[in-house]
């Protein structure tokens, strides 16, 4: 998630700039400033996602390349992009 | 490597160990006698409240999924009949041992059982909590091969991490048989139904069930499931595959098993407070 447009504080002073990927740090430090909207673009941060369907990869490393096996790999990735986007 | 007859001796007299809590001993001790009743199990958990409140929590869980709540030990016991309570009795009493030996077990075990629970009700079987019970416990031979053989069970976890081997196959190097095998040795000790030992014996190997085939192919594939889901840790990081007989017999859709997926995960949220147990012991 990237800010679309400048967050302010309520009385009106800039906090993060536009462009700006939203952290977990940033969002706390919005929160904590008291913002309650903010535009944004793109979905939710991916860095868990990633790490997911990169633990998936590694689970899946053994598995014998059987129909079933292949099946049951995609059909895991779908679900964890489901929960995670 | 121990002699496999020397090694079965040493898992069966396990009781005698100083590190089994005293009221697991106490447990395999009633297990032991054949003709333990309904009300010997409902006595022996009446004389531990904190016992009692294990397996109320259990049996109010996701897991059995009853529409209204089991308040009692009796009524837990007419519902699900003396093997399973005394499956579930023997679970709960390990679960502390579950988590000391392998970090994630406990919930890997429970993940199962649920999967366990949603395929066996999806099959129509008539006995989903024996399947369920049995998911539970399918990995207690880890717990006893760890607490009988600490060192070596340690070095056979580094080796799975290290190496990316399974741990059946770590087993089978170090003692020649695996935990699937100690689980059906302990089984028997404790007389357990063959139903309960089968599915245990062969949860890796479900083609070699004789009697309780789709049983056992419920809890394989949960085993699967579970771990493809990466929910837990059944002491290495890998999906093992499916039995190629297991996979026919179940005869689950694409669809099916995404449903089931998506079940679960709700499930397993609701499980959470039952997840948690295992981590205070």
């Amino acid at each position: 998630m990237v800010l679309l447009r400048p967050a302010k504080s309520p009385s009106g002073a800039l906090l993060v700039e536009s462009g700006v990927r939203i952290t977990e740090e940033i969002r706390v430090k919005l929160v904590g400033a008291g913002v309650r909207h903010a535009h944004i673009v793109g979905g939710p941060d991916d860095t868990r996602l990633r790490e997911e369907l990169s633990a998936l990869e590694a689970r899946f490393s053994k598995t014998e390349e059987t129909q079933p096996m292949r099946m049951l790999q995609e059909l895991v990735r779908e679900h964890l992009e489901e929960l995670y986007r | 490597m121990i002699a496999t007859r020397s090694l079965r001796a040493q898992i069966e007299h396990l009781d005698t160990l100083s590190t089994i809590p005293s009221v697991v001993r106490r447990l395999l001790e009633t297990f032991e006698n054949p003709k333990t009743s309904l009300s010997d199990i409902a006595s022996f958990i009446a004389q531990d409240p904190v016992l009692a409140a294990k397996v109320l929590k259990v049996v109010n869980s996701p897991i059995y999924g009853f529409p209204g709540r089991i308040s009692s030990i009796t009524q837990a016991l007419l519902l699900l009949g003396l093997n399973v309570v005394r499956g579930l009795l023997l679970g709960v009493s390990v679960l502390g041992m579950m988590q000391k030996s392998i970090v994630g077990l406990w919930e890997h075990s429970v993940g199962t059982a649920i999967v366990s629970k949603v395929i066996a009700r999806r099959k129509g079987l008539k006995d989903p909590e024996v399947v369920s019970v049995a998911a539970l416990l399918h990995d207690i031979g880890k717990v006893f091969l760890n607490l009988k053989f600490p060192e070596a069970y340690k070095a056979i976890l580094a080796q799975t991490d290290a190496k990316a081997i399974f741990i059946a196959d770590g087993e089978t190097e170090n003692f020649g048989v695996t935990h699937a095998d100690v689980a059906a040795w302990v089984g028997r000790k404790w007389n357990f139904p063959a139903l309960l030992i089968e599915q245990m014996r062969y949860h890796h190997k479900p083609h070699l069930s004789k009697n309780f085939m789709l049983h056992t192919s419920i809890v394989h594939f949960s085993d699967i499931l579970i771990r493809a889901r990466g929910f837990g840790y059944g002491g290495d990081g890998l999906v093992p595959s499916v039995d190629p007989v297991a996979w026919k017999i179940l005869s689950l859709s694409r669809n099916e098993i995404k449903e089931t997926v998506v079940e679960v995960e709700d499930l397993l949220e609701q499980a959470e407070e039952l997840i948690l147990a295992g981590e205070i012991g």
